[in-house]
């Protein structure tokens, strides 16, 4: 039992996550990998500058064992939200794991589509290759949408409000019986597409709205009927 | 720190006034110092945000002072400093790394030109002092160079001269005219250095140098 014990131990201690900074990457000498673009935000008519953005390299499993990443680039935007990310792959990453852009930007304030502030995610990069990858962060604003009579939704019936921003992804809810009011996370100072999808009784009707230019951080309330 | 600072002048004002009637070193002096260096704050930083972290390392500091009275326990002089701190290849890219064909550097050098005001306390045969610097340093950017199998990462030197300051303080015990003492002290400067990097593109930035130092010194009574 004690061994037994002590291996597990080992194992979890082996199993330890470690981060190294790759300063050869950093100021790559020769057939580099180049990620460049812009960063904007405001529907794409304001340019995000000063934003630091982190270029990372993750092994291949993150929960497994021997689970490593590596600093690979660093840069900032420029007055335009210009930016570039200038890399040297090594031989281990050119075929195991994934890189990822991470934007030191609020994740309160800016709308991100996946955690960590993660912007972007490569795998299976080239040496010798130039990407262009023009982003968006909207600021947020909050769309609270309460449903009346949520009550009648019967097992078969169906009922789904979508919103649509100018950004790489967008929310959408779908109702359950839960509960008759959500909020989601819209992109501010923009136009804001409310679409809402009903089945009820086997019969389909949607319903479009629009609402504009939300202030970053403030909160609208729109009602649906089912 | 301000009580600190507050108890040093207590305890410098007390041995000085219980020093008044055996005041002995009231002459000029000469002070050969050799210390270590510790960088401290950002010049100690191998931070990946930076752009150019120094990744340095402590050093050997040689100081030599002349110090003549100018009232009192007041001493005023000038002092030459020269300092040296090796880079930490290791951080930048360990030798066993697979993409290190060979690596050099070269050190963060300084050689600060000094004009000091000393305030001392003095009881037979023994002297604590505290003093302040200002002046020039020369410094000298380390270089970093390190050949990959993709290319060659070659970081060189550069030259700027920048306003230094100083602080520190010492105790010296006397033998005769000869003093050994310890001393424990600041040194800082802020250069600027212009670098270009692999895309040929040149660009300058601040780098602070400060560091803690701790030697050794011997003092000659003229």
């Amino acid at each position: 039992m004690k061994t037994r014990l002590y291996f597990l131990l080992l194992l979890i201690l082996c199993s330890c996550h470690t981060q190294t900074d790759d300063f050869i990457s950093k100021y790559c000498p020769g057939s580099c990998t180049v990620i460049t673009g812009r960063l904007t935000t405001d529907g794409g008519t304001k340019p995000l500058a000063g934003v630091k953005l982190d270029l990372n390299w993750h092994s291949g499993d993150p929960y497994g064992f021997d689970n490593a990443s590596r600093r690979k680039a660093i840069t900032t935007t420029d007055a335009n939200g210009n930016y570039e990310l200038r890399f040297l792959q090594r031989d281990d990453e050119l075929t195991e794991g994934h890189f990822n852009v991470i934007a030191h930007l609020p994740e309160d304030k800016y709308y991100f589509c996946a955690n960590a502030r993660e912007i972007e995610s490569f795998s299976d990069l080239k040496r010798d290759t130039t990407i262009i990858l023009n982003y968006e962060l909207p600021q947020i604003a909050y769309i609270q949408v309460k449903v009346n009579n949520l009550q009648a939704k019967q097992p078969n019936d169906y009922l789904a409000t979508e919103f649509s921003f100018s950004a790489p992804c967008t929310p959408v809810i779908v109702w359950g019986n839960s509960g008759p009011q959500n909020t989601a996370s819209v992109g501010a100072n923009q136009q804001v597409i409310i679409q809402s999808t009903k089945i009820k009784s086997g019969i389909r009707t949607e319903t479009i709205d629009s609402v504009s230019m939300l202030q970053p951080g403030e909160v609208y309330t729109y009602q649906i009927t089912f | 720190m301000k009580k600190f600072i507050l108890a040093c002048a207590l305890v410098l004002t007390t041995l000085a006034a219980s020093a008044q009637d055996t005041l002995t070193y009231k002459s000029s002096s000469i002070r050969v110092q050799f210390s270590g260096a510790w960088p401290t704050g950002d010049f100690n930083s191998d931070s990946f945000d930076k752009e150019y972290p120094p990744f340095a390392m402590a050093g050997p500091m040689l100081q030599i002072s002349y110090l003549r009275n100018l009232q009192g326990t007041w001493y005023a002089g000038t002092s030459l400093a020269l300092r040296w701190n090796q880079v930490d290849l290791d951080k930048f890219a360990k030798e066993s790394d697979a993409l290190v064909l060979s690596r050099e550097s070269n050190p963060w050098q300084s050689v600060f030109t000094m004009a000091d005001l000393q305030y001392q306390a003095e009881t037979p045969g023994r002297v604590f002092y505290m003093a302040g610097s200002l002046g020039l340093a020369f410094n000298r950017k380390a270089s970093i160079k390190v050949n990959t199998p993709f290319g060659t990462i070659n970081q060189p030197a550069h030259n700027n001269i920048a306003p230094a300051y100083g602080f520190n303080i010492g105790i010296i015990e006397y033998f005769d005219k000869l003093g050994i003492g310890f001393e424990l002290g600041i040194l800082s400067t802020k250069p600027t250095f212009e670098v270009t990097n692999q895309q040929g593109r040149k660009t300058t930035y601040s780098q602070p140098m400060p560091t803690i130092n701790f030697g050794i010194s011997a003092t000659y009574t003229l």
